[in-house]
């Protein structure tokens, strides 16, 4: 009994190291499936000041690239404006007052964000007293971001365009065939466009976006095509898109509303019940 | 050096590494992972089971600012228990007397760079792996891993350079 007790004495450090490998397994292994994200977030809660104190530092230095990026988010906004109050002149259209537009905005600042890991995540200094919750998309002037994935009461995480679990629905404008948009963990400026059918419209430099997505608007841009991948088993092609928003950058984004999703959603169920 | 001075480069190295250390990222690929520095200059003659509890709240405090629970603390966990055979692994002539520690001003800068240098490694390689959980881009993930370490052991190198000077014979 003696020796066992002097032979634990003598290599308590390699128990102790075997113990906490296992509870820090436990933790990655948790905190890998979405759902457990709470911990995570709970410790934002403490956290997120002093990564406030960061972005803010951050901010002031690249305030001369945010100040370009919103002239040109109102130059188009200009154009979508007039251009609609050209069209409600021409045509007199009776309009619900008690329906809501189908997407709404809030304005977020980007606490925390990583690119080069393989599964990177954004923290945004929203959350639930804001109205945000999961599964809402999250675009930067730009282009698309990310989506919601959790949710705390001031802060909220975001699986990025950079993560292995990251797959939306895109198409080539020029030629309207449509594929998956994923990421290979390869290059933080470029992502995967999967499962295209044809290639013969598409050109380097055509524009990707946003295609039948409940959490993006329409049409949302995502980036340029820069490389046809004619190489790929299966009979589909595969593009390489090279992102508008450089991911290393983004400090202003938008989150998006969908204020339809669950209304959409229980009509999708009830066909699915039948 | 003093308990004082320790739990003083505890904080300051974590703040170091939650708020500096993400804005150099050259290419935006490379984030130094300075902190590991901590676990580094723990004497030699700390208790082997301290270094192990110290590797892990050094790391998982780092985590609650960055990333997924444990990443950190897993890889420099590693380290930290790995730090005695490093050390009685790396073929030397000195000999370690009770004063000296593990800084720069005191071993031979040969000794001490293989020193810094496979502990840092060790580290990234395993931070970097967790973090993918898969060897689909292991090249890409060693590499990434190397070129961390490179700027790692530099900023470490400054560090010792600027803040630490030789240990006094008592």
């Amino acid at each position: 009994m003696r020796n066992l007790y002097e032979f634990i004495i003598k290599y308590i450090h390699v128990f102790l190291f075997i113990f906490l490998e296992i509870t820090c397994f436990v933790f990655i292994y948790k905190s890998s499936s979405y759902r457990q994200w709470a911990f995570n977030v709970s410790s934002k809660e403490i956290t997120g000041p002093v990564l406030k104190l960061r972005s803010t530092y951050r901010e002031y230095i690249q305030l001369k690239k945010i100040n370009e990026n919103l002239l040109e988010e109102n130059r188009k906004l200009l154009c979508v404006s007039y251009n609609r109050e050209l069209q409600l002149l021409q045509t007199i259209t009776v309009l619900d007052s008690t329906a809501k537009p189908m997407y709404e905005y809030q304005k977020a600042d980007v606490v925390e964000n990583t690119i080069n890991l393989q599964n990177n995540y954004i923290v945004l200094d929203k959350g639930k007293k804001d109205g945000i919750t999961a599964d809402m998309g999250v675009i930067s002037p730009l282009g698309i971001v990310g989506v919601v994935k959790d949710v705390s009461h001031n802060y909220s995480i975001v699986l990025s365009v950079l993560h292995k679990n990251f797959s939306i629905s895109a198409k080539v404008n020029t030629s309207n065939v449509s594929g998956i948009l994923v990421w290979n963990g390869k290059n933080h400026t470029k992502a995967q466009l999967k499962h295209i059918s044809s290639i013969d419209n598409i050109q380097i430099g055509d524009t990707v976006s946003i295609q039948h997505s409940l959490i993006f608007p329409e049409s949302y841009p995502i980036g340029t095509v820069d490389y046809i991948n004619k190489q790929v088993k299966g009979g589909y092609f595969e593009l390489d898109v090279v992102l508008f928003e450089k991911m290393d950058r983004i400090n202003k984004v938008w989150i998006v509303k969908n204020n339809y999703t669950a209304e959409i959603t229980k009509l999708k169920n009830s066909v699915e019940d039948e | 050096m003093s308990r004082f001075m320790y739990v003083l480069s505890f904080f300051l190295l974590l703040l170091f590494q939650v708020l500096v250390s993400k804005s150099i990222a050259l290419w935006g690929i490379v984030t130094p992972m300075a902190y590991i520095l901590f676990i580094l200059i723990l004497p030699f003659q700390m208790p082997k089971w301290q270094v192990v509890v110290l590797g892990f709240v050094m790391g998982i405090s780092v985590d609650l600012f960055t990333g997924i629970m444990g990443q950190h603390a897993a890889a420099s966990l590693l380290i930290a228990f790995l730090r005695t055979i490093i050390v009685s692994v790396i073929p030397t002539n000195i000999k370690f007397e009770d004063h000296l520690r593990p800084i720069l001003w005191d071993m031979h800068f040969v000794w001490y760079f293989q020193y810094v240098l496979y502990l840092t490694l060790i580290h990234h390689v395993t931070f970097f792996l967790l973090d993918s959980m898969s060897v689909i881009n292991l090249f890409i993930i060693l590499g990434i891993s190397l070129l961390n370490t490179v700027f790692t052991v530099l900023l470490i190198f400054v560090f010792q350079v600027i803040f630490f000077k030789p240990s006094s014979r008592y």
